[in-house]
């Protein structure tokens, strides 16, 4: 089961728009809509964004140390910048987690 | 020892019942040898439960002694045996348990220099690492790539717990997926953070239980995945895990090819 989570990144208001005209940007919208999987959760976004960017929206904990692995392969940090998600995306955050023993 | 004795086939009747352990099965658990290193909230459940399992050998690495803010998870150690060595109430624990178990009790923590040597001391089949802090973890795993040993390793933070398990040459280890430490102070501990006492039930039961399963050759290890539990929305994840071929230690070019002691733990605040 995943939670359904839409992230708004256009800072773009209804009231721009005469009411005809907001529905016609909504369907157009909705056609662009990208759909990923960060941890299991569907994520929506509205326009490509990098990796670093995705951390932010996803609100990864830390993201300096986050591990990242996207459609199962890991990528390394310096790539965060130039490597873009796309739609069907499967993205996985992996944490280190301490503790244990005292 | 060639068969189960009596008092022995009624003690393991559970398990002698299950197809997939029977006579045969608990005879590899009494001949079976897991080193469990720190003996906390992770490893006193794995402790316990493979000792009532009758894993013939359980080695015990711990070098602190029991202290009041244990008792809240670390189930092995009992109201009075605050202020003793850990491992002497582990093996006491363990021998209170089944008798048929024998426990090898190392003082000390593992280090570069040793814990090669107490891997081999007893020729452990499988190792559980339940320590608190990295250096320990990235230590482990390197020992145990380089000592081509299965080992399970776990951590737990507040409601959060994860786990995956390492056999050689069938899929990634720890540093695949972490390739390097993260900085002092930069990734809190359950000292620092807390941690709700039954993490490390679930998650060192887990970790028993992958010991059992590579004992007896059964089921589907955790390896190639990292199993991660989230207790607050009762969550269980297993994300699949790629071997790294960049890896420093088990890649196509490894680096580490012998064992350095990393920097000491940020999160031991002991003396704060």
């Amino acid at each position: 089961m995943s939670v359904l989570k839409r992230v708004v990144l256009l800072d773009l208001t209804a009231k721009e728009f005469e009411f005809d005209q907001s529905v016609d940007f909504i369907q157009e919208r909705q056609a662009e809509i990208m759909k990923l999987t960060v941890n299991g959760e569907t994520l929506e976004l509205e326009q490509p964004i990098n990796l670093k960017a995705l951390l932010v929206v996803a609100e990864a904990n830390q993201p300096e140390y986050v591990t990242v692995q996207l459609n199962g392969e890991f990528v390394d940090h310096s790539g965060f910048e130039d490597t873009f998600v796309k739609d069907g995306d499967t993205v996985e955050f992996l944490y280190f987690m301490g503790g244990g023993a005292r | 020892m060639s068969s189960l004795t009596n008092e022995q086939l009624e003690r393991y009747s559970r398990h002698i019942l299950l197809q997939q352990v029977g006579g045969k099965g608990q005879m590899k658990l009494l001949q079976g040898r897991v080193l469990i290193i720190g003996t906390g909230g992770l490893g006193s459940p794995a402790a316990m439960y493979l000792a009532a399992a009758g894993v013939g050998q359980i080695g015990l690495v711990d070098s602190d002694v029991v202290d009041m803010s244990n008792l809240q998870r670390q189930i092995i150690h009992q109201t009075k045996d605050v202020g003793r060595p850990k491992i002497e109430s582990g093996r006491e624990t363990i021998e209170a348990i089944n008798p048929d178990v024998q426990v090898h009790t190392y003082n000390e923590m593992v280090r570069a220099d040793n814990i090669r040597d107490i891997i081999r001391d007893q020729g452990y089949d499988f190792i559980i690492d339940g320590t608190d802090n990295f250096p320990a973890k990235f230590l482990i795993n390197d020992a145990c790539v380089l000592e081509k040993k299965a080992y399970s390793h776990a951590g737990i933070i507040r409601f959060q717990g994860q786990t995956m398990t390492y056999v050689p040459g069938q899929g990634p280890c720890y540093r695949c997926v972490f390739p390097t430490m993260p900085p002092k102070d930069a990734v809190p501990t359950c000292r620092q953070a807390g941690v709700l006492g039954v993490m490390g039930g679930v998650i060192g039961t887990l970790q028993a239980t992958e010991a059992l399963k590579y004992l007896l050759g059964v089921g589907n290890l955790l390896t190639g995945y990292l199993l991660t539990y989230d207790a607050l929305t009762m969550t269980f994840r297993k994300v699949k895990l790629r071997q790294n071929p960049h890896c420093g230690v088990c890649g196509e070019h490894p680096t580490i090819t012998e064992l350095v002691d990393y920097e000491q733990p940020a999160c031991d605040l002991r003396n704060h």
